[in-house]
C-alpha cells in the first residue's frame, strides 16, 4: 500500500494552517491586480448558483431549492 | 463602496448582486491561498467552488454569524476543505496497471503539471516573493525548497543536513516572520 504517511499528513496540515495565518494577515487590496485568479467559468458558476438557490421553511425546517 | 458587512446584509435581504461584488472582491486572495496549498489549478478551483457554495448556503439559510472578516471566514472554509482532501489522499491505495489491455494512467488528469500550470503556480509565489527575500537565510531556503522546488520536508532535511523537525520548525518560523514583516514594513505586493 502506497499512501501518504501519517507524519506527512500532519506536516501538510500544519503547513496549510501556517499559510492560512500568513494570507489572513495580508491586506485584501494586495490581490486586487494579482495574476493568479480562478477561471471565469468557475466564478460564473458560483454566481449562477447563488441566484438559483432559494431557501424556505417548512415544518420548522429550513430547506434549500435550486430554481433555474 | 459598500463594506463586506453591508454586502452580506444586502445579499441576505434578497439582493443577489451583492454576492457578486463579494466574490469579485475576494476571489483572488482566497484562490491564491488554496492554490499555494494544493499546488494544482483544477483541484484549487474545485475547492474554491465548494467553499463558496457553502458560503452561499450558509448566508441564504440565515446561519451566518458576523465574527470577523468575510475573507477570513471563507478562507477558513477553504482550509477545512483542503484538510479533507489531504486526509482522503492519505487513505487512497494504489492499483496495478499490469492486468489491463490499455494504459490506465494515460490520462490528462494523472499527467505531470503542464508548463502553464507551473507558470501559474510560480506566479502565486511571486506575490509573496518580496517578503520571502527578507527572511533569514535558513528560513528562506526552506520556503524556496518547499514551494519552488516542490521538495518534501524529508527531502529538505536531507538536503540541508538537519532533522525533519528542524526543517519543519524553520518553515513555521518563516511563516510567522512573513506575517511580522508585512506588519512592520507595510509592504504592498500588488504586481505592477
Amino acid at each position: 500500500m502506497n499512501s501518504t504517511s501519517t507524519q506527512e499528513l500532519i506536516l501538510m496540515e500544519q503547513e496549510a494552517s501556517w499559510w492560512l495565518s500568513v494570507y489572513d494577515n495580508m491586506p485584501d487590496e494586495t490581490f486586487a491586480c494579482a495574476d493568479v485568479k480562478p477561471s471565469e467559468l468557475v466564478v460564473q458558476k458560483i454566481k449562477g448558483f447563488s441566484k438559483a438557490l432559494t431557501t424556505f421553511t417548512f415544518l420548522n425546517q429550513t430547506e434549500s431549492l435550486l430554481i433555474n | 463602496m459598500y463594506s463586506d458587512e453591508r454586502l452580506i446584509e444586502e445579499f441576505i435581504g434578497g439582493r443577489s448582486v451583492a454576492i457578486d461584488v463579494l466574490i469579485d472582491r475576494h476571489k483572488n486572495k482566497i484562490f491564491s491561498y488554496i492554490l499555494v496549498c494544493v499546488k494544482q489549478q483544477e483541484l484549487a478551483e474545485d475547492i474554491f467552488q465548494e467553499a463558496f457554495i457553502r458560503v452561499v448556503k450558509t448566508l441564504k439559510q440565515g446561519r451566518y454569524q458576523d465574527n470577523g472578516k468575510f475573507s477570513s471566514w471563507v478562507m477558513r472554509i477553504g482550509h477545512n476543505l483542503i484538510i479533507d482532501h489531504y486526509r482522503k489522499q492519505k487513505n487512497q491505495s494504489t492499483i496495478s496497471n499490469d492486468n489491463y489491455d490499455y494504459d490506465l494512467f494515460n490520462s490528462v488528469k494523472l499527467a505531470d503539471d503542464s508548463v502553464e500550470q507551473k507558470i501559474i503556480y510560480d506566479q502565486v509565489l511571486q506575490d509573496v516573493a518580496k517578503l520571502v527575500k527578507l527572511l533569514p537565510d535558513n528560513q528562506r531556503e526552506v520556503v524556496e525548497m518547499r514551494h519552488y522546488m516542490d521538495l518534501s520536508f524529508k527531502e529538505i532535511a536531507e538536503e540541508t543536513g538537519v532533522s525533519i523537525n528542524t526543517a519543519l520548525g524553520r518553515m513555521r518560523y518563516a511563516l510567522i516572520n512573513l506575517r511580522r514583516l508585512m506588519e512592520e514594513h507595510k509592504l504592498s505586493l500588488t504586481l505592477a
